[in-house]
């Protein structure tokens, strides 16, 4: 049975009046290719980039360390850990996305 | 996620500071016997003054609450102004008319003691800041299998 476009379209407006969960789906879907909340790939993009931070940060303070210009060396050592615990933090969350991702692969209708 | 590196931070000025004290000691245990400076007299002990920095004060009172962090800070560097050690020794060419040197006020003991509490001060310190890296690291073990 062939659904007109214009009894689809009634249809849908049914399944969301009945589900409200349906409805903020909707809006949410709307909100965001209207760029009104941030999405999950601008989070994203935001942490990378401060892991990106203090990795140079790290970086910058053990040349620092290096050439004698700063007498500090604990401050170099801190910055390398603060760098290697947001990398470790950041392989975490990419394995938990991926996880989540491939269990969205693997539903079968 | 700089919330999380808070103790690191506040741990690392402790570290500065106690390496200052360190050098100021070494400098005083050094000089213990110079009876001539660039101000004329023995040299005078110094010390090393630390006060206590509310951590990211701005932040915390734009949050509305006391910042309860407080990191060191060595305040200020002193001289010690008490009397100069008075030994007689007439041949001395900075004996003073009366035949006395003045040496300066330094107790080697009082010094090592120092030296012993920024050591073991700066070791503990250290402790702190693998405490908590090791905190961290074992949160990002959570949920896993």
């Amino acid at each position: 049975m062939e659904l007109s476009s214009l009894q689809s379209i009634n249809n849908e407006q049914k399944i969301v009046d009945m589900n409200p969960s349906a409805k903020i789906f909707k809006e949410g879907f709307s909100a965001a290719s209207e760029n009104q909340s941030p999405s999950f790939k601008d989070t994203l993009r935001d942490g990378i980039r401060e892991v990106g931070s203090l990795l140079e940060d790290s970086e910058e303070k053990t040349i620092e360390t290096i050439t004698g210009r700063n007498e500090n060396i604990h401050e170099a050592m801190i910055a390398t850990e603060k760098a290697e615990t947001a990398v470790k933090f950041m392989t975490q969350i990419r394995n938990k996305a991926l996880e989540a991702y491939n269990d969205i692969l693997r539903m079968q209708f | 996620m700089s919330d999380l590196f808070d103790a690191l931070d506040v741990s690392a000025s402790a570290l500065s500071a106690e390496r200052i004290r360190m050098n100021v000691t070494s400098s005083n245990l050094a000089n213990a016997q110079t009876t001539r400076t660039d101000d004329g007299g023995p040299y005078q002990r110094k010390d090393a003054i630390f006060e206590a920095v509310p951590f990211r004060k701005e932040l915390a009172l734009a949050l509305s609450n006391e910042p309860s962090l407080h990191e060191v800070k060595v305040a200020q560097i002193i001289n010690d102004t008490s009397a100069p050690k008075m030994v007689y020794q007439p041949n001395h060419p900075d004996a003073n008319p009366d035949g006395y040197v003045a040496f300066p006020n330094i107790n080697t003991m009082e010094e090592m003691v120092n030296l012993i509490t920024a050591s073991r001060t700066y070791e503990a310190n250290v402790t702190a800041i693998n405490a908590a890296k090791n905190m961290m690291n074992k949160a990002l073990e959570i949920g896993r299998k």
